[in-house]
């Protein structure tokens, strides 16, 4: 079970697991984060990068660090579209965002045309490594689905749930956030959770224990659960997946834990028919470092 | 003020000063027989911050006050066992000029607040009631307030415009001049099929229009493009992008969510109040620390003081 962005790095890196790196397209590395992210990945042997956009400024993003362009391939476009055939030309085992817009390159994804996403449901996970917290937190979904209802919701923590899953998580649980933990017929967020919660009490949803609605101090502490009544919860105090109830909440959110608690985090499109490493724009090195391992990882 | 507060330990030394300057705000409390409001206030009254008078069970009080050690000697009960009396009371004294601050204690919020807002007691301000938490987080260079993570579960574009006249108000009771205001946004750009984009499009342009120097608005802004300074070189032109001072969000949970994520993994100090009534209320609750409840009950001071002399007073 893989419980950080080092044991990550780790399992991608032992002997014998791949022999060779995996094909990676990057789009748009057009800032100097990326061009190192990208790097430390290749010269680790678990990606073998493409990198795809306009030459002009992938050239500008390497002046300015210390690595080569001429050792890396690169595929000039000039367009979001030509950039994203290029990319998926290359038959990659995973893509990589670069700087665009987590939602822009999402939405951009999701067009049938690119027959990217499948047959389920693409979501934007972060996934974050706080410090004080044992689990890795993926926070869900804070860039594609801007208005959910129930049964989105339920697949956004199912598609989370497979994630999980592959990341050895067994058995994952997935907290329905509110700002209180009791439910209220004024509290539409609050009834919403309830019922899909009854839903999982039931079996009525399979490969994902879920509770909600919880406050995010019961999600991450048993203690303060039992305290507030909540002694039963099999999820409360052991949550892997964060299901917010607003693309603004995961947003911010994951936002708040990387900017302010000292966490790690990474970004992923899951559910589409390669994963993409998604970090959000403001994301630094190490996060997109963190993107691209899980990405290839799921590759 | 001349200068804007920055941070927890300049709201609590702020009220501090006020209180020797000769200002010191009594807080009554409707329904005082309740350990960690009593703690709260004894310590704050020894600090000299402020003077409180705890409406409620006489005995309970005394009862309470000394299992926690709560040294309450310099401060007055008024024994109403009714818990409906006593917040009466305690509101009938704000009302009257003998209180500053309303303060929550073993009583319901929303009993409260609906004795707050009664008709007789003449402090409702016609604008909506709603909570402001203001962060200290370390690592962002100014206070943050954001709001509403209490109260106002879904505001409508209206409700969004008290909101962020009522979380202004607590900004320029800081002294900060001009607020700026930051409308949350899971992406930094309109986009047609994100509805709170719109929304917070249509706000940015209103108050452009509107000539209210004290207040800019921008939105939608992602929290990291709301604080960071780093990330708002990208749009220059944006005077609330990298320094906002309010993040008003779209729903209680986002509020909320956010707020607590920063206080559990790392040490965000904050301080809340209810905003919307012409005398602030205070709250603390028993998970808050010290710190929060002392820092909650003095911007409390702060904001009192300026609706005496410059919102709704004049008595200066």
């Amino acid at each position: 079970m893989i419980k950080s962005f080092a044991a990550l790095e780790e399992a991608l890196l032992a002997k014998g697991r791949r022999p060779k790196a995996i094909k990676t397209a990057v789009l748009n590395p057009t800032e100097p984060k990326y061009i190192e992210a990208i790097r430390k990945a290749a010269e680790k042997r678990i990606i073998e990068p493409v990198l795809i956009g306009s030459k002009e400024a992938i050239n500008k993003a390497f002046a300015e660090t210390s690595s080569e362009p001429s050792k890396f391939e690169i595929i000039n476009t000039d367009s979001p579209e030509q950039t994203l055939r290029a990319a998926l030309n290359c038959k990659p085992g995973c893509i990589v965002k670069g700087n665009i817009p987590a939602r822009k390159f999402a939405l951009t994804l999701l067009d049938p045309v690119y027959k990217f996403s499948g047959n389920g449901i693409m979501t934007h996970i972060g996934v974050v490594k706080a410090k004080g917290y044992k689990r890795l937190m993926l926070i869900t979904d804070g860039a594609v689905h801007a208005v959910a209802d129930a049964s989105k919701r339920i697949q956004i923590i199912q598609n989370a749930a497979d994630l999980a899953g592959r990341l050895g998580i067994e058995n994952p649980k997935a907290a329905m956030l509110a700002a209180v933990e009791a439910i209220y017929p004024a509290v539409p967020v609050t009834m919403e959770e309830a019922a899909i919660a009854k839903m999982s009490d039931r079996g009525q949803i399979k490969g994902v224990e879920i509770d909600g609605p919880l406050s995010f101090d019961c999600a991450i502490s048993r203690k303060v659960a039992k305290a507030k009544g909540l002694a039963n919860s099999k999820v409360a105090g052991q949550v892997d997946i964060f299901a917010m109830p607003s693309m603004e909440t995961a947003n911010g959110t994951y936002k708040a834990m990387v900017m302010y608690t000292g966490a790690e985090g990474a970004g992923i499109l899951h559910g589409g028919i390669l994963p993409a490493a998604c970090p959000y724009t403001s994301d630094s090195e190490t996060n997109i470092y963190n993107s691209i391992l899980l990405a290839a990882f799921l590759g | 003020m001349s200068e804007a507060i920055r941070s927890s330990d300049e709201i609590i030394s702020a009220a501090k000063e006020l209180a020797e300057s000769g200002r010191r705000k009594m807080v009554a409390v409707a329904g005082a027989q309740d350990a960690d409001v009593i703690g709260a206030l004894a310590s704050a009254n020894a600090d000299g911050i402020l003077d409180a008078t705890l409406y409620g069970d006489a005995k309970k009080i005394r009862k309470l006050a000394k299992e926690n050690g709560s040294k309450i000697s310099k401060l007055t009960i008024e024994d109403y066992k009714d818990a409906g009396e006593a917040t009466w009371q305690a509101v009938k004294a704000a009302s009257e000029g003998r209180a500053d601050v309303i303060m929550k204690g073993f009583v319901a919020t929303s009993s409260l607040l609906k004795t707050v807002l009664a008709k007789d007691f003449g402090l409702r301000t016609g604008n909506i009631i709603s909570h402001v938490a203001v962060l200290d987080i370390p690592g962002y260079h100014k206070l943050l307030a954001m709001t509403d993570g209490g109260m106002v579960v879904a505001p409508d574009r209206d409700q969004k415009k008290q909101l962020i006249a009522n979380a202004s108000l607590v900004c320029m009771a800081l002294g900060i001049s001009p607020v700026k205001v930051a409308l949350s946004g899971a992406i930094d750009y309109v986009d047609t099929s994100v509805p709170m984009s719109l929304e917070a499009d249509s706000l940015t342009k209103e108050y452009a229009q509107a000539n209210e120097p004290d207040i800019i608005v921008q939105g939608p802004l992602t929290f990291d493009m709301a604080t960071s300074p780093e990330k708002a070189v990208k749009i220059p032109d944006n005077k609330v992008a990298g320094d906002a001072d309010v993040y008003l969000v779209s729903t209680i949970e986002e509020c909320n969510i956010i707020a607590k994520s920063l206080i559990n993994f790392s040490d965000t100090v904050f301080a809340g109040v209810i905003v919307g009534a012409k005398v602030p209320v205070s709250l603390v609750s028993r998970t808050d620390t010290m710190k929060n409840k002392k820092a909650s009950v003095s911007i409390a001071c702060l904001l009192a003081e300026y609706y005496r002399t410059i919102a709704f007073g004049g008595e200066a």
